[in-house]
């Protein structure tokens, strides 16, 4: 058996040797049809490093670490120069917050990847998708799992090429083409300000490695010998978080994403990669609780994300762009939780954030498998205006969906209320901080308004599916197998019972969260049950499910009506504020226009270069017809220049 | 006496012939034999300085050249029967492919003058009287 | 150098095969003009003789009437007349009989030269076995007469031109190579002044007057060019076989200086000063020394000489004028496995490696099925 560090490596070696051996199984025709084996075989073998990992972890205080010794580190890169030493070195290392990530990823990602194989049955390509599959996951771990930037940002890369590689999926398909590029572009963006953020941070620090301890070692006087730089830098690695976790105003690619492959939705744009960005910020959280105006701007951040997300996801007619902007908005939620950490205790804020994080990856991912099977039941038909009624024809999927939606509106008991809800508390609790507090109160009042809005789009969603008469566009013939149905239940399961299972009355969760490093040394709050708020937050939660059912089930005829009596809001919404069109004009057309001069130049320059190369040319077309392939011609040639030469010796040379 | 420089002479007059028969003649055929009326040239000068130096070195070297002239004629045979094969005819000017990207090919712009008619044979009748005139059948 | 330190002008007797024999050439050539061929034929044949009268007395030998002189020119005029109907010829099955000819021609003048073996090799190998493969080729590709291609001719004035210079160009080397007779001449012209009783008066230098004493003694006309002709001399035997630094203690090279030391002596001092006993000498010396290397040069003397190497030192072998052993096949066969053992296996070789490609191109390709 494995060793705790062994395993450790294992997490993120084995999905990559699994997705080495898809492509081979790709590459063989006789194997093609099997090559979901290797993926699954090795998901499932990770997952269950993954969590020997983290029961080795439950007991002990430290991180685990690979290489364990610090004498075996391994050098990937390194330059010495007088004065600094670029020292990147390979290294795991996984504490309780990374060991919690590291749970959820590998768990939902097995599940997920179990899924497509029913799911992605018969497709062109199928060997591709499971190794760029495992290839994600095996990027994630270690995005999740490096002890240091630079290996974190490689594991940061390494997803953001898989998610472009997985939304380009039907590449042949233009939008998907264009949504891949979208995404990684816009992603790009963040992802620059995430590089320039950590080679400042080195550069502030002892110049020596990129390791976390470093970074975290001094904060304060980080802090106060660069009054400047060091909070730039912390914004640069929240520009960084914003890209990838789709937040305003970079989140205008995670809708087009659904162009890729629901579960590749389900696995990548909704549970794991857009996460990182939380992930990324509840790492750093040592040093975002120096800079307060840096997490008053998170936190800002996500509240009106979460609120715009949520308001434009209220009237979208495409199932999947629902479920999307509702990740953008409870993405919104988790930045709201980590921005209350300085105000609020780092114990409760940045717990909430990774609650949160846990949950809303079960039951999104639920919701987007449940979406995924009725898409593949309605014939790749995912617009809910075409369908609706199919509770008894897809009774599992209706469950599935059901379990989701209960728990991501926040009804009370499933697993997302418990999360919400503290996080609606942590950013009350900011609330009652002297600076910012009234600032964090508003939010706090976005952040309930966002829940009432969530309840209600997501039970809209749900009636218009499953509720009403049956209707089916044309060529779908609904069917469920097993190797779909089977994880639907288990992640359905998770999605109702994990909330319950693991916090609110075993504080099971937060206690194993707050051994981590960073927040160990932190004060740590009494666990409490805060009565109003839970009160309160489940009547909203409640109303909005009464709205949708009230509009959707018992009076659909309310529905046109309550649009046109709002008719301007109606249109924002639909057209999801014209986010994209704003962006067109202020970004697309001026870059347009600077392409255009750069392109001019260039022409005048070519042409420039082209004059001279011309010279030579034309002094070529007036020897060109020696070249005549005539071989005696050649040979002649030759003859003549050997005669005139002797000729010459003989008739001057005295 | 005939002395080694008059051999030099005939072998040089023979590599011209042969040197001028390589660049003018454009049968694939004629021109090997030119060529090989070059070696025979060479040769003639090897043997001659052979006698003139008293040794043998040069005798061998016109040895070699024979080796070489029927490797050479083995070789050349078998491409041109497969040149052959390829265009039904050995005029080396078919083969110019191998000129600057652009450059019209080379023809043969003058016309060949006609052929001379040639006088009708006279064909025998069977019985003798005045034979008849008739085309000689080309085909 | 060989050709430029010559001090020979052109010798004209070469225009004549040359002109001649390009204007016959280009005549024949086939071209897209009708041309009658007699005219072709007058011409070449004046080529001909040119080139007969050049081998005759271009070289300053006497050509003896011997049979041996009647065969070389019986069998170089079929050679080159063969050859010039072969590069000419509408019909490549005629070419090929042509250059039969042509080879039979060399293989008489091979016998002549003393190669009885590798006239036999080439009688079998070139017109046996090599021109019969043609004509079977010609049989394979030209079963309709001659082609378009036979009719025309690529470039033929260029071509022709270019040769033509390039044979006037070996004919004038030879000829500056070969050509003794100024170097014969002068050693006349030194042995008369040596032998005659006393030296002519064309030669001294008047004695200048008393009152004159210190000024400098002009040479006569007639000595000037004696010295001159002697210089010329010299220098001709010197560039026909030019001699390194090395081996200075050669005999030619000891020679050269004694040659040269005495052409010195009678310009400084032995025609200013009548010294007649002086003048006798250093003829006598400049006739025997060019004498020698004349020889030397034309093979009919060898060199006594330890050559050095780096080999050690080396005697030649043998005195006398060099010839070839008379067992021709044994001594051929001898030099071949021993001097030239490795170019033997290295020919068998290529011999094989020919065969071998010959049938791998012009195997028939099979139709892919």
């Amino acid at each position: 058996m494995l060793d705790a560090h062994e395993q450790l490596l294992a997490v993120p070696l084995l999905p990559l040797i699994g997705a080495l051996l898809c492509a081979v199984f790709g590459a063989v025709k006789e194997l093609r049809s099997w090559s979901h084996v290797p993926a699954v075989v090795c998901a499932a073998l990770s997952c269950v490093c993954a969590i020997s990992v983290v029961a080795q972890l439950n007991q002990a205080t430290l991180p685990v670490t690979f290489p364990h010794i610090d004498a075996d580190r391994i050098i990937w890169f390194g330059v010495d120069a007088q004065t600094s030493r670029l020292m990147v070195e390979f290294g795991l290392s996984a504490d309780h917050l990374g060991g919690m990530m590291l749970l959820g990823v590998t768990f939902i990602g097995f599940w997920i990847v179990v899924f497509s194989i029913g799911y992605m049955k018969g497709s062109p390509g199928f060997a591709r998708y499971f190794a760029v599959v495992s290839l994600f996951l095996a990027s994630m771990n270690l995005l999740i799992l490096a002890d240091n930037m630079i290996l974190m940002f490689a594991g940061w890369e390494g997803v953001g090429l898989c998610s472009y590689l997985l939304v380009g999926y039907w590449h042949h398909k233009h939008s998907a083409a264009a949504a891949a590029r979208k995404a990684f572009l816009v992603t790009r963006l963040g992802d620059v300000g995430l590089i320039l953020g950590i080679l400042l941070l080195w550069f502030m620090t002892s110049q020596e490695g990129f390791e976390y301890s470093r970074f975290f070692k001094d904060v304060p006087g980080l802090a106060s010998s660069y009054p400047v730089l060091f909070p730039l830098s912390c914004l640069l690695i929240v520009l960084g978080a914003v890209g990838k976790s789709a937040q305003f105003p970079l989140y205008v690619w995670l809708p087009d994403a659904m162009e890729g492959p629901t579960p590749v939705s389900a696995l990548i744009h909704a549970a794991t990669m857009v996460t990182a960005g939380v992930y990324l910020l509840a790492r750093c959280t040592p040093l975002l609780l120096a800079v307060p105006g840096v997490q008053l701007t998170i936190a800002i951040i996500g509240a009106f994300t979460a609120l715009l997300a949520a308001f434009i996801a209220l009237t979208q007619h495409d199932l999947k762009r629902v479920l999307a902007y509702s990740t953008v908005s409870q993405i919104g939620f988790m930045f709201l939780a980590v921005g209350c950490a300085g105000p609020a205790l780092p114990k409760i804020a940045v717990v909430a954030a990774i609650f949160h994080l846990f949950t809303h990856a079960f039951f999104k991912a639920v919701l987007f498998l449940s979406s995924g099977s009725v898409m593949h039941a309605m014939h790749d038909v995912i617009d809910m205006r075409e369908f609706s009624g199919l509770r008894k024809v897809l009774p599992v999927t209706h469950i599935a969906f059901l379990c989701g939606a209960l728990a991501l509106a926040g009804i009370p008991l499933f697993s997302g209320f418990w999360s919400k809800d503290m996080v609606l508390e942590a950013a009350l609790e900011a609330g009652h901080s002297e600076r910012f507090g009234t600032i964090y109160l508003i939010l706090f009042g976005i952040a309930l308004t966002t829940a009432l809005m969530t309840a209600f789009y997501t039970f809209r969603a749900y009636f218009r599916t499953f509720w009403g008469p049956l209707r089916m566009p044309h060529g779908a013939h609904p069917h469920e197998t097993w190797v779909m149905n089977l994880p639907l239940i288990v992640l359905a399961i998770g999605a109702v019972l994990v909330g319950i299972a693991v916090e609110p009355f075993t504080h099971w969760f937060s206690g194993f969260l707050s051994k981590a490093p960073f927040l160990a040394s932190t004060p740590t709050p009494e666990h409490h049950l805060n009565w109003p708020l839970i009160l309160g937050s489940s009547a909203v939660a409640l109303l909005g499910l009464a709205v949708a059912y009230f509009m959707y089930v018992k009076s659909p005829s309310t529905v046109d009506k309550a649009a046109r009596s709002v008719g301007r809001v109606y249109s924002y919404s639909l057209n999801k504020l014209y986010v994209d069109e704003i962006f067109k004009v202020l970004f697309v057309q001026p870059m347009n226009l600077l392409a255009g001069i750069c392109s001019l130049a260039d022409a005048v320059v070519s042409d420039l270069t082209r004059l001279v190369a011309s010279i030579p040319r034309g002094i070529a077309v007036t020897i060109k017809p020696l070249q005549n392939g005539l071989v005696q011609f050649y040979a002649l040639s030759m003859v003549l220049f050997v005669a005139a030469f002797i000729g010459l010796l003989v008739l001057f040379a005295k | 006496m005939i002395s080694l420089p008059h051999y030099l002479t005939v072998g040089a007059v023979l590599f011209v012939l042969g040197l001028i028969g390589f660049l003018t003649r454009r049968n694939l055929i004629v021109m090997f034999l030119s060529a090989e009326l070059m070696l025979q040239g060479v040769a003639l000068n090897f043997v001659a300085f052979s006698r003139a130096h008293g040794n043998l070195h040069g005798q061998v070297f016109a040895l070699f050249i024979i080796a070489v002239a029927a490797c050479e004629a083995g070789i050349a045979l078998a491409m041109f029967l497969m040149l052959y094969r390829k265009k039904r005819s050995l005029d080396i000017s078919l083969w110019q492919a191998l000129r600057d990207p652009g450059l019209e090919e080379t023809r043969d712009l003058v016309p060949l003058p006609a052929e001379p008619k040639e006088e009708p044979l006279p064909v025998l009748s069977v019985s003798g009287i005045e034979p008849a005139r008739k085309e000689r059948d080309h085909a | 150098m060989l050709l430029a330190d010559s001090s020979n002008d052109l010798n004209w007797t070469v225009l004549l095969p040359v002109v001649a024999g390009g204007l016959a050439v280009w005549y024949m050539l086939p071209s897209t003009k009708r041309r009658p061929m007699v005219f072709g034929a007058l011409v070449g044949l004046i080529a001909l003789a040119g080139l007969a009268a050049f081998l005759v007395s271009g070289f300053g030998d006497t050509i003896p009437q011997t049979v041996e002189a009647g065969l070389f020119f019986g069998f170089s005029g079929l050679a080159v007349a063969f050859a010039t109907l072969m590069i000419t010829g509408r019909n490549p099955a005629r070419s090929a009989l042509s250059f039969a000819i042509v080879v039979l021609s060399t293989c008489g003048l091979f016998l002549l030269l003393a190669a009885p073996f590798l006239m036999a090799a080439t009688i079998v190998i070139y017109a046996g076995a090599i021109i019969v493969t043609f004509l079977f080729v010609i049989m394979l590709s030209q079963q309709e007469g001659p082609s378009s291609a036979d009719l025309r001719s690529r470039e033929p004035d260029l071509a022709v031109v270019a040769g033509f210079v390039l044979l006037a160009s070996l004919l004038v080397g030879l000829e500056r190579v070969y050509d003794w007779r100024n170097v014969d001449s002068a050693i006349v012209h030194a042995q008369r002044v040596a032998d005659a009783e006393s030296v002519d008066r064309d030669y001294l230098s008047p004695l200048p007057p008393m009152e004159n004493m210190g000024s400098p003694i002009p040479l006569t006309k007639k000595a000037e060019e004696f010295l001159g002709e002697m210089r010329t001399a010299l220098n001709r035997v010197k560039v026909a076989a030019p001699r390194t630094a090395e081996d200075r203690r050669l005999t030619d090279h000891r020679l050269v200086q004694e040659i040269e030391n005495a052409i010195t002596g009678l310009k400084i001092s032995a025609f200013k000063h009548h010294d007649v006993e002086a003048i006798q000498t250093n003829c006598e010396t400049i006739a025997k020394g060019l004498t020698r290397l004349r020889n030397l040069r034309n093979g009919s003397a060898t060199f006594e000489d330890v050559v050095r190497s780096e080999h050690g030192e080396v005697k030649p072998i043998g005195n006398g004028p060099k010839q070839l052993p008379a067992a021709n096949v044994s001594a051929i066969g001898r030099t071949l496995f021993s001097d030239h053992l490795l170019a033997i296996e290295l020919a068998g070789t290529l011999l094989l490696v020919a065969t071998v490609g010959a049938i791998a191109i012009s195997r028939r390709e099979r139709k892919a099925s």
